[in-house]
Formats: structure tokens, C-alpha cells, sequence
């Protein structure tokens, strides 16, 4: 357990900024997809962007989730 | 420590009905306009029928949340004067703080960051911008859906119209939903989770520290719970 808060401790500092870099790279892919760039290296760009935002879309649906379920818990620190 | 109601039950059961069918919506909707690079969760899925099929009984869920939110808060607020609308009324206030935000953020003014009420401008815009996108999902989801029938009415172009006007919102909406998890999920002042939107109250410390112009009219009894 305490191994397991010190890892969200980390992450909590590490996160500062790479959460803001995942959502610019999201909406740049997207950018890129909708103007229908024709290079290759976008092309893997707007692919690795666009299924990194479908996977922000399920870790969503799984913090959704486990919110409602935990609704009634509390954070014990 | 005191706790402080911020959001009502029927408040967490619309975000739940609403973000449930939203997320489940981008799911099995953006493989459509971007089968080249997702189109693995409809062979996952079961193939495109499958994925329509569910995408749909999302829409009936999102439809039900947004009509819920519309009668339930639009009656609250006629009849009783004050709803949730009423405090996500966007005013001259929240003008102001975006402004001062900005500045502040800039290193363009040496003044304290604005003191927020119950919600920041930033969160009446998300709701807004939500609120705004989803009309237009409702209008041009209606047309596809039921094309045959929309045919009598219009030209086939004003289908195909509609088609890209849905797409084109959905890719602006899941911006919109990629920067409210980070305010949410990965902020680091809410990191692993922001729990008040499911617990629908918030401890008065962080009410203080966030919202201090909301503690402030608690204080003074000025703030009569919403609905």
C-alpha cells in the first residue's frame, strides 16, 4: 500500500506537463486528419494521436465508472 | 473536516447518464470519420451494424440525460427561481475573470488570481460549449438517423451536410473531452480524480482554497442550495 501511494505521488509530479503534451498531440492529430495531410510521417502521427484520444475516451469511461461505484467511499489520506 | 454540498443527486445522475452515452457515443461515432486509423473497435465490435446499433442506444441515453436537464432545471428555475441555470448563467463576472485569468497566467499583471464563485468561468464555458455541441448532435444526429424521412423535407446534399457537420462537432467535443480529463484526471490538484461530481460535495477547506468567493456567500448565507 505504501509503494502504491508513493508511485501516485510520483506520477502526480511527473504529470505536471506530459498530461498537457498528450492533449496538445490529440488535437494536433486531429488537425492534422481533418486538413488530410498526404505525408507518411503524419499520417503515424495522426494515427498514434487519434487512438491515444480513444484511449483517453475509455480511461474516461473507467474513471466514470469506478467513481460511481466508490461514490460512498472515502479517501482515507 | 466539513463537507459542503455542491452538486444536487439529480445533478450526479445527469452527469452520469450524460457522460456515460457521450464517451460510448465517441466510441463507436469517430471510427466512422476516421476508419483508417480506428477502424478496430467496429471489427472489435462486431462490424459497422453492431457499432451503429450501439451508437444509437447511446444517443437515446444522451437525448434522455439532455432532455432531463432541459424540463427538470427549466421548470425548477420558473417556478421556483433558482436552478442550476441560474448559477451557470454566464455574467459580466466571469467576462472579467477570464480576462484577469489570462493575465495572470501571462505574467501580465501582479494582481491575485480571480476569486472564483461556485463555478469559474472556465467550467460555464465547458457546460456551455457541452450544452451547445449536444443541440447540434440532437439536430443533425435526428436527420441521419431518420434520412428516409428527411428526404420529404429537404435535398439529399442537406444529409450529407449534416453528416459532416456531425463529425466535424464530434472531433471538436472529444477536444472538448480530452481537456476536461485533464482538468479533472490529470491536473495535478486533482490527480488520480476529482470525487465531487460523484459524491456531489466537496470538503470546505478545498472550497475555500478553489472557489473562495462560493465560501465567502456561504459564509453570509447569500448561496441557497441549487437544485
Amino acid at each position: 500500500m505504501k509503494i502504491y501511494r508513493e508511485a501516485i505521488i510520483l506520477m502526480q509530479n511527473k504529470i505536471r506537463y506530459s498530461g498537457a503534451i498528450v492533449v496538445a498531440i490529440i488535437y494536433l492529430s486531429f488537425i492534422a486528419a481533418v486538413l488530410k495531410i498526404e505525408n507518411p510521417a503524419v499520417a503515424v502521427f495522426v494515427i498514434i494521436g487519434i487512438n491515444i484520444a480513444l484511449l483517453f475516451v475509455i480511461v474516461n469511461i473507467g474513471a466514470l465508472l469506478y467513481g460511481i461505484i466508490t461514490r460512498n467511499r472515502r479517501e482515507t489520506d | 473536516m466539513a463537507e459542503i454540498r455542491r452538486f444536487s443527486k439529480s445533478q450526479v445522475a445527469i452527469h452520469a447518464l450524460g457522460a456515460f452515452s457521450i464517451l460510448v457515443l465517441y466510441i463507436t461515432g469517430l471510427p466512422i470519420t476516421f476508419p483508417d486509423q480506428i477502424g478496430w473497435i467496429p471489427a472489435l465490435l462486431g462490424g459497422y451494424p453492431v457499432t451503429m446499433l450501439i451508437h444509437r442506444i447511446a444517443a437515446v441515453g444522451f437525448i434522455m440525460a439532455g432532455v432531463y436537464l432541459v424540463v427538470y432545471h427549466g421548470l425548477y428555475d420558473i417556478f421556483i427561481g433558482r436552478s442550476y441555470f441560474t448559477d451557470v448563467w454566464i455574467k459580466t463576472k466571469d467576462i472579467k475573470d477570464a480576462v484577469n485569468d489570462g493575465k495572470h497566467i501571462l505574467r501580465l499583471s501582479a494582481d491575485k488570481p480571480p476569486r472564483y464563485g461556485k463555478y469559474s468561468w472556465i467550467a460555464k464555458a465547458e457546460f456551455w460549449s457541452f450544452f451547445g455541441e449536444a443541440a447540434i448532435f440532437l439536430v443533425t444526429g435526428s436527420i441521419l438517423w431518420f434520412s428516409w424521412q428527411s428526404l420529404v423535407f429537404m435535398p439529399p446534399q442537406y444529409l450529407l451536410t449534416a453528416r459532416y457537420i456531425h463529425a466535424a462537432f464530434a472531433v471538436v467535443s472529444v477536444c472538448g473531452i480530452a481537456f476536461h480529463s485533464y482538468m479533472v484526471h490529470f491536473n495535478p490538484e486533482n490527480f488520480r480524480i476529482d470525487r465531487c461530481i460523484f459524491t456531489g460535495s466537496m470538503p470546505e477547506e478545498e472550497v475555500k482554497e478553489k472557489y473562495p468567493q462560493w465560501h465567502e456567500d456561504l459564509q453570509r448565507g447569500d448561496n441557497i442550495d441549487a437544485e
